[in-house]
């Protein structure tokens, strides 16, 4: 009688078997397969040894596609490098590593101990075999690696074979190791001989404008040689001119970007203050305090998350906004209701009480922080940045600045338009005593607003975590910025605060560069006075007369 | 009504007679009395006088142009910083005369001689002189654009504070020549006088006392008259004063390049006592704190901006030393106090209740 | 009434405020001697007229003179003061924290003299003329008394005596008798009365209608920045446009 269960049984059991056997045979068979080009590699290199070409062989199995081949590649390489490498009388090879022998071709444990010594790189050889690493690292699946390569790769590039550098800027992916690659390609074609390889390297420069192109290019140009060229000349002359035009693009657009971010911190800082100001005529001097408070709340929150919730760290900035915004309102209201409200009608008053209250809030803060930068870890979207066009680099960090404060701004104006609250804000600015007439609760829309531009330094905070350092007197520096521009756009006028940010921004941009931060500042205070004194209440006022 | 005037003028000579004694008692119980008695002043009390009478002189000009005119300047470390950096400049000039040996930062600076602008500077007389020269100038200067275009009120101040704050940041470039964020120090002599002696200490905190008191004196007989009762009137009500045939601007320049003047020689005597002069004279925390000095003694009153500074500072020099941590905290708590239930200032205070007691 | 020289002459003015017309093509003559009253509803540009001839606000065009030969546009408040020109305000804007004299003493000298200011001194004329005048306002007993503790009518008086004692050509009063009682209103119509002179033209601006009745000798109206009508006030309170627009019935 047939056992039907257990024939089964034994049926997968050899189905099992026969398979594993086919797979190990494939493998042997792959192997079997690389071997003869393994040993053909290993044996040109010893026979051939100090010859340039030696690692020829060796190399071009390390750029294939298959991974395991590379990786035998960079052991080998390595092993040579490092001195571990022994030919064999009959052309294979042993590396002998920490006492063990590894046959070279299949890296298994070597049956035969070899005699001879092993083989010493020269000094020559040890940078063949640098250039040899980096060449196959260009093709590996770590970007970093890559990198690496490819700035190993820009400096020895007259060493290299322009064939595996042109397979390795078609396969490369990232764009900017393709660039540097690039970079390197044209270097080796204007040191090289022939002379057309020189004239398509200076074209390609010339259509690649960037700062290291200008300066290969005119590098190139101070040799002797090259000007006794008429022709090479020329072309690299125009090459350089068509960079330079195209990298003065670059480095306006970039005064305008930094210009930009400038203005958009500024606006970020002065929005609050223009609110309180133009609603209360109330002269803050904590608001910079309060941009400091963002700051820091935006620091605890980075570093709650990143002990208790380091998966969702890049997140912390999201987080700290709607933290440092209430938790600053809050210091806000707190601040309207123990201080501002007894000052009612006093400007100068309340001018030195709210600097009163900032230098406790400096020193409460310095005891429980202390007194040195705190460390930022950048989310990991807001690190580095794009090249947009030669000399004009746009970093991540500052976009993001430009971004937030021009939401920002928009979310006050929403508000400040179309919601009652904000209608209710806006006559109290405009006439106090009518709104009070129509029953509007000045003093509660007092400590609202209060609140609100407290908020909203806050959030100025927030950004300015990942520009500026943070420390307990941050608050200073931005303060009298902020005041700037509140008095020449005009209290208590939303435009007039935009406006006012960025031609304050873009003018401090200007200026700075050439001139320096002192200059730049004296420039600033000069032209608000020469405008105040058309328009004593800014650019836009809000008022009415009378 | 009459005996009220005569009380108030028994008082405010009486106020000046106090300095002056204090003047008198500085030397006297340095000499006369031996050390560690109780009628005695430590060489480092005396010092310490010295210094807030400085202070004082600087709250006494500030209170010219706040109290009695009406303009809070935030920016009067500037006219301060210049006196004290001249002095400073005149200092180090008598300094190498004697030692020969160049200030370390001009050393740094790879200088073998002090620039030539510096050769002004080197006498007393001179630097004196030049001083109040350049400071009515730049005072002038600041006075004219703000005051014709009618820059008033918060605007004004806050310009004053940002005024001060590039001063202070051009200070801390070293390129600019006046030793960077470390500023001047390593001062030997004054005039003829070594500055390490005990009798130029005291002849300095003297010398303070009886400018300060022949400031308050000037400061008041300007209260008293016409002029005063202009830029109180000016304090007041600007426009009515315009309409009454006033050039305003002109009466409020007087004023702001006199309290310059007297702001620069507070720095003046300032510097020598303390030895060093660097940009934190010009910070725009110490401008504003000279009207905080100001405000909690009294505003318009010339005796409470002197209480006021000898108060502040009395503490804070106290403080620091026992408690650093607790200062801040404490000027804030005392400066809200102030501003919120006590708006006339201490002495402000003071001389209501003296009023209404005398009634 | 002899045809006397003129003081102040308007010529096309006209007054923009960021697209608020104020005053719009303003003409009109004050002559020395009289006592010209201008009346017209809120925001007819009374006071704004005022602004211009003291110099206070520029004309966005036309003109304004003194003795036909003075351009007041041309200069600024304290220029026109000195030239003889003073103003009252609406709120009494005397200097509280000085005494009645001092607040003359201020006023007398016209802000000429800063040396004599400094040493306090006043010429025997200025010192006669204070004294005349403080008697003129019934506040010559409490001289010495800080402006502040005046009643409101008193205050007006002192602004008033402030006026006075400076001998101005022209004197320009804005609602001098607002927030006072009928005996202080009657009392300031003497004193108005009284201040008639051939070297000195008064212009009133006012809202009560019997006030206006007893000092003025004509009426200027102004409705919406222009001139409605003037003549005597017998003649404008009959007008039917006037009547309209502001006296109603």
């Amino acid at each position: 009688m047939m056992d039907w269960k257990r024939l089964l049984h034994w049926a997968e059991l050899a189905g099992m078997a026969l398979c594993l056997c086919a797979m190990g045979g494939q493998a042997v068979f792959a192997a079997g397969q690389a071997e003869p080009l393994r040993a053909t590699a290993v044996q040109s290199f010893c026979a051939e040894g100090d010859h340039p070409d030696a690692l020829a062989k060796l190399v071009g199995l390390g750029i294939q596609g298959d991974p395991v081949n590379r990786a035998w590649a960079n052991t080998v390489v390595m092993a040579i490098r490092d001195g571990e490498l022994i030919c064999t009388p009959r052309g294979g090879a042993v590396i002998s590593r920490n006492g063990r022998n590894l046959d070279a071709v299949t890296l298994a444990p070597a049956q035969v101990t070899p005699s001879g010594t092993p083989y010493v790189p020269t000094i020559v050889m040890m940078r063949r075999l640098a250039v040899a690493t980096a060449e196959m690292d260009l093709f590996s699946e770590h970007r970093d690696l890559r990198e690496k390569a490819a700035a190993q790769v820009s400096k020895f590039f007259m060493l290299l074979d322009p064939d595996i550098l042109r397979q390795a800027i078609q396969r490369q992916g990232d764009a900017d190791i393709k660039a540097t690659l690039e970079l390197a390609m044209a270097k080796r074609g204007l040191y090289s001989s022939d002379k057309r390889e020189q004239l398509a390297a200076i074209k390609a420069l010339g259509e690649a404008p960037s700062e290291s192109s200008r300066t290969l290019l005119t590098d190139y140009l101070a040799n002797d040689q090259v000007r006794a060229e008429p022709q090479l000349a020329k072309a690299a002359e125009a090459a350089l001119h068509s960079i330079d035009q195209r990298l003065s693009i670059g480095k306006a657009l970039s005064v305008l970007f930094s210009g930009l971010s400038y203005a958009g911190i500024l606006l970020l800082t002065a929005i609050g203050l223009s609110i309180i100001f133009g609603l209360m005529g109330v002269i803050n001097l904590a608001h910079g305090e309060f941009i400091m408070l963002g700051a820091y709340a935006t620091y605890l929150v980075e570093h709650a998350m990143r002990v208790y919730v380091p998966s969702m760290f890049d997140a912390y900035i999201f987080v700290a906004i709607p933290v440092a915004f209430v938790s600053c309102g809050l210091f806000g209201v707190l601040l309207e209701f123990l201080v501002i409200r007894f000052l009612y009608r006093r400007p100068l008053e309340t001018l030195l009480a709210t600097w009163a209250v900032s230098i406790a809030i400096i020193k409460l803060v310095q005891l429980v922080f202390g007194s040195q930068n705190v460390e930022f870890i950048t989310p990991s979207f807001l690190n580095g940045g794009a090249q947009v066009i030669g000399g004009f680099f746009v970093t991540y960090n500052r976009l993001f600045a430009i971004a937030f404060s021009l939401l920002v701004f928009l979310a006050t104006f929403a508000v400040i338009r179309s919601t009652r609250i904000g209608l209710l804000m806006r006559a109290t600015t405009q006439n106090r005593d009518m709104a009070k007439c129509l029953g509007v609760p000045a003093q509660r829309i007092d400590r609202l607003a209060f609140a609100l531009g407290a908020g909203l330094a806050g959030l100025a905070g927030v950004v300015l975590t990942q520009i500026a350092s943070v420390n307990p007197f941050m608050g200073a520096g931005f303060v009298i910025d902020a005041f700037m521009v509140v008095v020449l756009g005009g209290a208590g006028s939303l435009l007039g605060t935009a406006v006012s940010s960025l031609a304050l921004g873009e003018i401090n941009q200007f200026i700075e560069p050439f001139y320096g931060a002192v200059a730049a500042k004296v420039a600033v205070l000069l032209i608000i006075v020469l405008i105040i004194q058309k328009r004593p209440n800014g650019l836009f006022t809000v008022k009415m007369r009378g | 009504m009459l005996m009220k005037k005569r009380l108030e003028q028994k008082v405010e000579f009486g106020f000046v007679a106090l300095i002056v004694m204090l003047a008198v008692y500085m030397p006297v119980s340095l000499y006369l009395f031996p050390q560690g008695s109780v009628f005695s002043l430590s060489l480092f009390s005396i010092n310490l006088i010295g210094q807030i009478m400085s202070f004082a002189l600087l709250a006494l000009a500030l209170d010219l142009v706040w109290g009695m005119a009406g303009m809070l300047s935030l920016g009067h470390g500037i006219f301060f910083g210049i006196g004290g950096y001249m002095m400073g400049m005149y200092l180090l000039n008598v300094s190498f005369a004697q030692t020969h040996v160049l200030p370390d930062f001009m050393q740094y600076m790879g200088w073998t001689d002090f620039p030539p602008l510096w050769h002004l500077l080197s006498g007393f007389g001179a630097t004196l002189a030049l001083c109040v020269l350049f400071v009515t100038m730049v005072a002038t200067l600041f006075g004219i654009v703000t005051f014709k275009s009618r820059i008033n009120g918060v605007y004004f101040s806050i310009i004053t504070q940002a005024l001060t704050y590039a001063l202070m940041l051009m200070l801390f470039i070293n390129d600019v020549g006046l030793g960077g964020n470390n500023g001047l120090t390593g001062f030997t002599r004054i005039l003829d006088f070594p500055l390490s002696s005990v009798s130029t200490q005291v002849g300095l905190a003297v010398v303070a006392c009886l400018v300060l008191a022949a400031a308050y004196l000037l400061l008041r007989f300007l209260a008293g008259s016409g002029l005063g009762r202009a830029l109180v009137a000016i304090r007041d009500d600007e426009a009515r004063m315009r309409f009454l045939g006033y050039k305003t601007h002109v009466i409020k320049l007087l004023a702001w390049g006199l309290s310059a003047v007297l702001a620069a020689l507070a720095g003046m005597l300032y510097v020598p006592q303390v030895g060093i002069v660097n940009p934190t004279i010009v910070s725009p925390s110490l401008s504003i704190e000279i009207a905080v000095w100001v405000a909690i003694g009294g505003r318009g009153t010339l005796i409470g901006a002197i209480v006021g500074a000898i108060l502040v500072n009395g503490l804070k020099f106290w403080l620091t030393a026992a408690a650093p941590s607790v200062w801040p905290f404490i000027l804030a708590g005392v400066t809200l106090l102030i501003t919120i239930y006590m708006g006339r200032g201490l002495w402000g205070e003071a001389k209501g209740t003296l009023t209404r007691m005398v009634r | 009434m002899m045809k006397q020289q003129t003081a102040i002459y308007v010529d096309g003015l006209h007054v923009n405020f960021s697209g608020f017309a104020a005053i719009t093509n303003l003409t009109m003559e004050i002559r020395y001697g009289e006592v010209r009253a201008i009346i017209g509803p809120n925001g007819a540009g009374k006071t704004t007229l005022l602004d211009v001839i003291t110099g206070k606000t520029r004309p966005t065009s036309g003109q304004v003179f003194l003795d036909k030969t003075i351009d007041l546009s041309r200069h600024d408040e304290a220029s026109i003061s000195r030239y003889g020109i003073s103003r009252k305000f609406q709120k009494p804007s005397i200097f509280d924290a000085l005494s009645i004299e001092q607040n003359l003493e201020l006023a007398i000298r016209r802000g000429r003299g800063y040396l004599d200011m400094l040493r306090s001194k006043l010429s025997g004329d200025q010192r006669r003329r204070i004294a005349e005048v403080s008697v003129l306002i019934g506040l010559a007993e409490s001289s010495s008394q800080p402006a502040g503790t005046l009643s409101h009518g008193q205050k007006q008086w002192l602004e008033i005596g402030m006026m006075l004692v400076a001998n101005p050509k022209v004197l320009l009063l804005d609602e001098p008798v607002a927030g006072m009682s009928d005996h202080e209103t009657q009392r300031t119509a003497e004193l108005i009365t009284r201040l008639k002179s051939p070297e000195r033209a008064v212009v009133v601006i006012e809202h009560d209608m019997d006030f206006v009745g007893q000092i003025a000798d004509l009426v200027t109206v102004l409705h919406e920045g222009s001139v409605l009508g003037e003549g005597e006030m017998n003649k404008i309170r009959n007008d039917p446009r006037v009547i309209q627009v502001y006296l109603g019935r």
